[in-house]
């Protein structure tokens, strides 16, 4: 199962989304990791396809899901995506609170 | 006069922060005062946060709305914040389609409310919907395709994409500036200071800043606001800092001569220590050096395995005779109960800084609150001499830092020195603090102290010299004792020892003045008085102004100390009053209970709020004129996101 349509970013298995903006994400087919936007494409695309249970991001409920809840998001039709990508920079931006 | 609101939001973790401290930046460049109120979630990544900025000429104090314009980064700050817009809202085009309920990040109860509001207006709950309603309202919207954007500025600035996605920020940030009026050099300073040492960092964002103000100009030119004046400070004639209320505590401390903080993280107090670990040593001048015959200054802090520990390591440091404090929130205080009453019946002076957030328990760990002052006020058995103080800004917050550890020392008593949320981590421009007022009083010490010494001395004041283990050997206990710190239960040695330990607070009360207690700002002949005190002050001085302009007379009764409390002095001024308000950030009143417990007068009409959110300057003109109204005893504000 994958995410239908073209040969795009958003449904090759390279791609992982950005974390906090919509509609961009990095290429980790070569080193380093290109930023990309969805709906570009290379020749490098090969096609997401997620069957096996395992941990995943589902893109659209903005979490990490496990082998016993994957399935439900592939059923609704949600994105999954082996890994988010999170900037190195983000704890920065992030306010602990105990 | 500028006026104005800027109110810009996104997800944690997305780049807020770093917006939000370069637009403060921004402005104090262009001249002017700013204000930043900081909301956001305790469950960190990827919630919705936001910036409420204020900008004045004068001191900007308090946050208000509506905003002048309101920059949404993402979908989810349409969505949350498109009430809040006054004349303009900046967008992501990219997430025009994007439907309410697919924002799993938001609250189902914000999004039950925002869906009977669009759909009451006949428009679907996407973004375009929103969009679509505040062009109804005759408000100016203002689409960027934020992903473009950061496209040409990874081409233009030769860096790739995934180095720079984080000015997108600086992109909707930009476009939001220049709608408002401010050049694009001042963006570009806030932007070098803010990123002071990453080149790499500062240059696209620089380059972003300027395609995002084209792009702005060639789209939206109509929407543009005058370019604004520059402000009275745009030549400082005295240096400014950019500072939180927990920097500008630590940095109080530190001027007050702490020696010792101890802590257990919690928010709203943790970043108070962290800045104070910075200091754990600094350079002094010539002439301290030699007067002090050390080399360098500095604050040790320690972060202890919990707040009991916190507290009674404090403690401990003070016996041992230097300066302490320990810094926390609502539950680390519940937890420093029982060695509050240790201080107290061993003398030691400790100053507790209380950062209050949403209680009762964890409550609500980010969100603000007024709701510990009772707390403060009687934590602890037994009769327990203590002086609790609460700081109303940052000003204040400097320092009343100073004045906790002086009077803790001088009185040897616990001192709690109260803070709010709103102020801890508000951003506000401070002038670089006066110390020369600032003196160090450590109280009755002795420097040559007999062996042993009888550290519970009777005196005609209740307040015996101090001498520390080490120079000489003092007893102390928790329980009752003697003059030696020897326990002891005889009756009448009893009332001595308890008597002499109440006199500490007498002679507080006498010696602190009133007008340390509370202050009375505005025309003291004003019929109406409103009572408030925290972070209140700056939302209330606020509404006088706008209050005044509308022909209403008010002034304001701000309380500072709660104990010792000034019960003359605030009888006198409500018993003259035609018409008394009090505004608090709690449910109960509770200041409005300590006024009436130490003056008999009850206060018969409130203004509270217990949203977890501060008090804005329009809720306060707006609960004034209520209550003048319709004479309600009682009107609940929940303004804020
Ligand atoms: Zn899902």
């Amino acid at each position: 199962m994958g995410i239908g349509g073209a040969r795009k970013c958003m449904n090759c298995k390279y791609w992982r989304p950005h974390r906090f903006y919509e509609g961009i994400g990095v290429c980790t087919v070569r080193w380093p990791w290109k930023m990309t936007f969805e709906e570009d494409s290379c020749q490098y695309w090969e096609p997401l396809i997620i069957t096996n249970p395992g941990f995943y991001w589902c893109h659209t409920c903005k979490q990490r899901v496990g082998p016993e809840e994957f399935e439900e998001h592939l059923k609704k039709g949600h994105r999954l995506y082996s890994s988010v990508y999170l900037e190195p920079e983000v704890k920065e931006e992030l306010y602990p609170v105990e | 006069m500028v006026d104005l609101t800027f109110e810009i939001g996104g997800p944690q973790g997305g780049g807020i922060e770093s917006a939000g401290q370069i637009a403060l930046r921004a402005f104090m460049l262009k001249g002017y005062r700013v204000y930043g109120t900081r909301e956001y979630h305790s469950n960190i990544m990827g919630k919705h946060s936001y910036f409420n900025i204020r900008v004045r000429p004068d001191e900007a104090r308090a946050p208000q709305l509506p905003a002048d314009i309101v920059v949404a980064l993402d979908a989810e700050s349409v969505f949350t914040h498109y009430n809040d817009v006054g004349e303009i809202m900046v967008y992501d085009t990219g997430v025009l389609k994007t439907k309410m309920d697919r924002i799993p990040s938001m609250s189902k109860y914000l999004k039950a409310r925002v869906q009977k509001e669009l759909e009451e207006n006949g428009v679907e709950p996407t973004v375009a919907g929103v969009v679509e309603l505040l062009n109804k309202r005759g408000k100016k919207t203002v689409g960027v395709p934020l992903k473009q954007l950061l496209k040409k500025t990874s081409e233009e600035s030769g860096v790739p994409l995934v180095s720079i996605s984080r000015a997108i920020n600086t992109i909707g940030l930009a476009v939001g500036m220049s709608l408002i009026g401010v050049e694009v050099e001042h963006l570009e300073r806030a932007i070098s200071l803010f990123f002071a040492g990453k080149r790499k960092v500062i240059h696209p964002n620089i380059v972003a800043a300027h395609i995002a103000y084209d792009y702005a100009k060639e789209n939206f030119s109509g929407f543009h606001r005058e370019t604004i004046p520059d402000g009275p400070h745009v030549k400082p004639e005295r240096e400014r800092l950019i500072v939180s209320g927990n920097d500008i505590v630590a940095m109080g401390k530190i001027a007050g001569g702490l020696r010792i903080q101890t802590y257990y993280p919690i928010t709203p107090a943790a970043d108070e220590s962290l800045y104070l670990e910075k200091f754990e040593e600094f350079p002094i001048e010539q002439w301290a050096q030699e007067k002090l015959g050390i080399e360098k200054g500095g604050v040790v802090v320690v972060q202890t395995e919990d707040e009991i520990s916190a507290i009674n390591m404090a403690i401990g440091a003070s016996i041992a005779g230097v300066r302490t404090a320990t810094s926390t929130s609502g539950p680390g205080f519940s937890l420093m109960a029982e060695a509050l009453g240790y201080a107290g019946i061993i003398e030691a002076p400790v100053v507790i800084t209380l950062y209050m957030r949403g209680g009762p328990s964890t409550g609500m760990p980010t969100r603000n609150s007024q709701s510990d002052l009772l707390a403060a006020l009687f934590q602890g058995h037994g009769d327990l001499p203590r002086i609790v103080l609460a700081s109303g800004d940052h000003e204040e917050a400097f320092y009343d830092a100073i004045k906790a550890l002086n009077w803790a020392e001088k009185y040897q008593t616990p001192v709690v020195h109260l803070l709010e949320k709103a102020i801890a981590n508000a951003m506000k421009d401070v002038f670089n603090p006066d110390l020369s007022g600032v003196n160090i009083e450590r109280g009755k010490i002795v420097e040559e102290p007999e062996i042993p010494f009888p550290r519970f001395q009777y005196t005609e004041d209740g307040i015996s010299p101090r001498a520390f283990p080490g120079d000489t050997v003092v007893w102390y206990t928790s329980n009752e004792h003697d003059q030696w710190g020897r326990r002891n239960e005889d009756p009448e040695e009893r009332i001595r020892m308890h008597d002499k330990r109440m006199k500490k607070y007498e002679i507080a009360a006498m010696e602190i003045p009133d007008e340390e207690k509370a202050k009375l700002y505005g025309d003291p002949d004003a019929p109406i008085t409103i009572v408030g005190w925290g972070a209140v002050k700056g939302a209330t001085l606020d509404a006088l102004e706008r209050l005044a302009a509308e022909g209403i007379k008010a002034k304001y009764l701000h309380l500072r100390v709660f104990m010792p409390f000034p019960s003359e002095f605030v009888s006198k001024v409500l018993n003259s009053s035609e018409k008394v308000i009090a505004i608090e950030g709690n449910a109960l009143a509770q200041a409005s209970m300590v006024v009436r417990m130490f003056t008999g007068i009850d206060i018969p009409h409130k203004a509270i709020k217990y949203t977890g959110r501060p008090v804005f300057v329009n809720e306060v003109v707006d609960a004034v004129k209520y209550i003048l109204e319709t004479n309600v005893s009682k009107v609940v504000l929940k303004d804020g996101q």
